[in-house]
């Protein structure tokens, strides 16, 4: 499939290259085209996780839909995952910071297209989405309960009870509730992995021009087109929000403060890696059923680095119009404000040896409206 | 057809010839660093080289007088930026002189040098070549 993708690609350079200029009303350079173009197609090929048995299993979707909306699942009872990651508010709340038990120190990240994700959480404190999907059960600050709490929802709900006992071959109560616990969250990933975000304006721009209809691609607006040129021109957005997803899924200081308050710094990726490397549910581990352990690669590679104090994880841009608000801590509540967060960036305050990868874009005020037309057309409506 | 077209005919046809110790052709042989006793050549397990995605390579070192390495590592940077990876690659020896390197992931487009260093008898040493990821 990536081998079409490049292909596509390639087509659309040579056909885009054959055109005498007049022949297009498009607003971007060639350049800018190619760019453009490797950031589809869209939905990439929706493959079975390897390190999760029952991914893409219809009853284990079911099981984790169930578990998903219930706040049995939580220790008071009144807390479930959707609480949180709300379908009718983009699979997260719209609010600056989570809350839990408590409010919580980061931004709650939307579900839509997780299972894409190389790393989990802003901080990509897991390498896979089981155990991500498991970490807010017995995180003392959100849903506050225990592997053995999960075992007992289970067992005590007829339904639950089915499901579980058929996918996984025994009853929670025949097995050891850690594995009950990770099996619970094989369920809920294999229910998030069924979010993936519709097709939107973008794609089919994207698709006209890899294909050369230029027709088609004029249906897409002007000013979406502008924002476009400045994306993957002037703006160098791409050097982290890269391909389909439009992220390169990794870590970088976006320049949005991390002091919490008198004494308290979010570390960042810094801390992350550090709950990585003390995590026994990663890809390294034997809760994966990946016999090869083909992603443990990452946690087996990953090297803490002086500059990851203060980096997180590049978000996906898609849906974006559904999510606010945006960065880390949400502190940022429009579109608008992101692109003049990045148009008037203090580099002063980011880490860079060499040539930087953030500076000021100084956009006038139709260069940030037309930016965020980009954005929005990322957007299903 | 003419004696030239002949012979560009009769290479193409013919096996490809070995690049830096007996790689095929269409390996890449690494630049030393000064004068480094080792040489090397690469291939990549991925072609092109994507931003944000896992690549593999694999790796033919040797001397003109036959040493053995005792101690090979691999790296990358971006000399720009001046940055490497979020990754450190695992080397295995796969057999004499030869390795397979996994878990590069070059995060941003642009320019990227893979480094290698060879430890042996001697000054170590250190082999480059660029990448310029789109």
């Amino acid at each position: 499939m990536r081998a079409a993708g490049r292909f596509l690609a390639l087509f659309a350079l040579a056909v885009l290259s054959a055109l005498p200029a007049q022949a297009s009303d498009l607003l971007l350079s060639k350049a800018e085209i190619t760019k453009l173009v490797r950031h589809g197609p869209w939905p990439p090929p929706l493959e079975p996780d390897p390190s999760n048995r029952v991914s893409g299993n219809p009853k284990a979707i079911e099981l984790g839909r169930l578990l998903f909306f219930t706040p049995a699942l939580s220790g008071n009872g009144r807390m479930a995952c959707a609480t949180c990651h709300h379908p009718g508010r983009g699979w997260t709340d719209r609010l600056p910071r989570g809350f839990g038990l408590v409010k919580l120190d980061r931004n709650t990240q939307s579900l839509f297209n997780v299972r894409f994700n190389r790393w989990f959480g802003w901080a990509g404190q897991n390498d896979n989405l089981w155990a991500q999907s498991m970490r807010p059960i017995v995180d003392d600050k959100e849903m506050h309960a225990s592997a053995g709490h999960a075992a007992r929802i289970i067992s005590w709900d007829a339904e639950l009870l089915a499901l579980y006992s058929e996918l996984f071959g025994a009853t929670p109560e025949e097995t050891p509730q850690d594995v009950v616990l990770v099996n619970a969250g094989k369920a809920l990933a294999a229910f998030q992995e069924t979010i993936v975000s519709g097709r939107t304006a973008f794609d089919a721009f994207r698709d006209a021009l890899a294909k050369g209809d230029l027709k088609a691609a004029s249906a897409y607006p002007e000013a979406a087109q502008r924002g476009a040129s400045l994306f993957f021109g002037r703006g160098n957005c791409t050097f982290c929000h890269t391909g389909p997803l439009f992220t390169n899924g990794e870590f970088q200081d976006a320049g949005v403060p991390y002091f919490l308050g008198p004494g308290r710094v979010d570390k960042g990726r810094f801390a992350g890696i550090a709950e990585l490397k003390a995590n026994k549910w990663t890809l390294d581990s034997d809760y994966n059923d990946d016999p090869q352990k083909t992603g443990a690669w990452k946690v087996r590679g990953v090297k803490p680095l002086h500059r990851n104090f203060g980096e997180f994880r590049v978000p996906s841009l898609r849906n974006l119009t559904q999510t606010p608000p945006y960065m880390h801590d949400g502190s940022l509540a429009s579109l608008e404000d992101v692109v003049r967060h990045y148009s008037t960036i203090d580099v002063e305050r980011l880490h860079a040896d060499g040539t930087r990868v953030l500076a000021p874009l100084h956009l006038n005020d139709r260069e940030v409206a037309d930016l965020v037309a980009f954005l929005e057309s990322l957007s299903t409506n | 057809m003419s004696r030239l077209a002949a012979l560009i005919l009769a290479l193409s046809a013919g096996p490809a010839l070995a690049g830096v110790c007996g790689a095929p052709a269409d390996w890449q042989t690494l630049t030393p660093e000064g004068s480094a006793s080792f040489q090397a050549a690469m291939a990549l397990g991925t072609k092109p080289v994507q931003v944000g995605t896992p690549f593999d390579v694999e790796l033919k070192v040797c001397s003109a007088d036959n040493k053995a390495a005792d101690r090979v590592q691999v790296d990358a940077n971006m000399p720009a930026h001046k940055h490497g990876m979020n990754y450190e690659p695992q080397l295995s020896k796969t057999a004499e002189g030869e390795f397979k390197a996994t878990g590069f992931l070059f995060h941003m487009p642009g320019v990227w040098q893979i480094t290698v260093s060879v430890y042996g008898k001697g000054a170590p040493s250190h082999l480059s070549m660029e990448i310029n990821v789109p």
